[in-house]
């Protein structure tokens, strides 16, 4: 599967917002992801989508994608979100990484707020997509 | 003293890989030995990672152990363990780490240059496989 989250501007509104997308390859199993199944050549097929700002035009200003096997326990999964800020380590454009069955890529743009802290955002935008929560509460930049 | 050591699992956990972390409570524990109540525990690690966790321990040890007021005892729990035996609490735990960071708002400068414009894509029509997008939702910008 693909998991992607996206955090979009309007070029006209200035609403911001945060998509996620889920998308499966099948029933795949691997230790290191195939080529293959890499989201440039193939995301696989959508099959949810949790869309905070419509789509069409928006700017992309960080994305995080994540590919692992469609049947990978939750649990692990939300672990390696979990911990995908502590591993990730910048770099010049997009930091891609192989992670064991995960394969990892984070754009972002030059934002106002640390580059692990947009990173764990958009992980959790996607734990939060997959579980089911909503958001609760707000916290401001230090 | 009881307020150091109460931060300390969040700190560690950040150590750790944001793994979950907690002082071990005295119901959680089986048998009496010195230390009992300086026991922390750290959770989805396996053995093979168990040895580089160990190490990042190391330079921080000593403000633990001042914070805890003794030497740690630290318990290590597999993923497999952890999901059997902890599984409520390690959910919980994993679940407030990934959306830590969720919550930060900033303000965002006009002047930010896109890395891509999104686009619209249609999710799959129920269990009928093949109509959903087979694109990332953004292109070039």
């Amino acid at each position: 599967m693909l998991l992607t989250a996206q955090r979009v501007v309007s070029p006209r509104s200035h609403a911001r917002g945060v998509n996620v997308y889920r998308y499966v390859h099948g029933p795949y199993t691997w230790e290191r992801v195939p080529n293959d199944f890499l989201p440039q050549g193939n995301p696989g097929e959508l099959i949810a989508q949790w869309i905070q700002l419509s789509p069409g035009g928006n700017r992309v200003v960080s994305f995080l994608d994540v590919v692992a096997p469609d049947e990978i326990e939750s649990v692990e999964l939300q672990q390696r979100l979990a911990s995908l800020k502590h591993r990730l380590q910048p770099s010049d454009g997009p930091t891609t990484a192989y992670w064991d069955p995960l394969w990892v890529c984070f754009g972002c743009a030059a934002l106002p707020v640390p580059w692990a802290t947009e990173l764990g955002a958009l992980a959790g935008h996607i734990v939060l997509r997959l579980s089911g929560a909503r958001q609760q509460f707000v916290r401001s930049t230090p | 003293m009881t307020s150091q050591r109460e931060g300390w699992p969040k700190r560690l956990r950040d150590i750790m890989d944001g793994r979950p972390v907690r002082w071990a409570g005295s119901s959680n524990l089986v048998g009496d030995y010195d230390g009992r109540e300086r026991t922390l525990e750290v959770f989805n690690a396996d053995a093979k990672d168990q040895r580089m966790l160990v190490r990042r321990l190391r330079p921080v040890r000593d403000d633990l152990e001042l914070a805890a007021g003794g030497p740690v005892i630290v318990i290590f729990h597999t993923s497999a363990e952890s999901a059997r035996l902890y599984g409520d609490f390690v959910q919980s735990a994993l679940f407030d780490e990934a959306t830590d960071d969720t919550a930060v708002e900033y303000d965002l400068p006009d002047d930010v240059r896109p890395l891509a414009l999104d686009v619209e894509l249609k999710e799959r029509d129920g269990a009928k496989s093949g109509t959903g997008s087979t694109e990332l939702p953004r292109v070039a910008a």
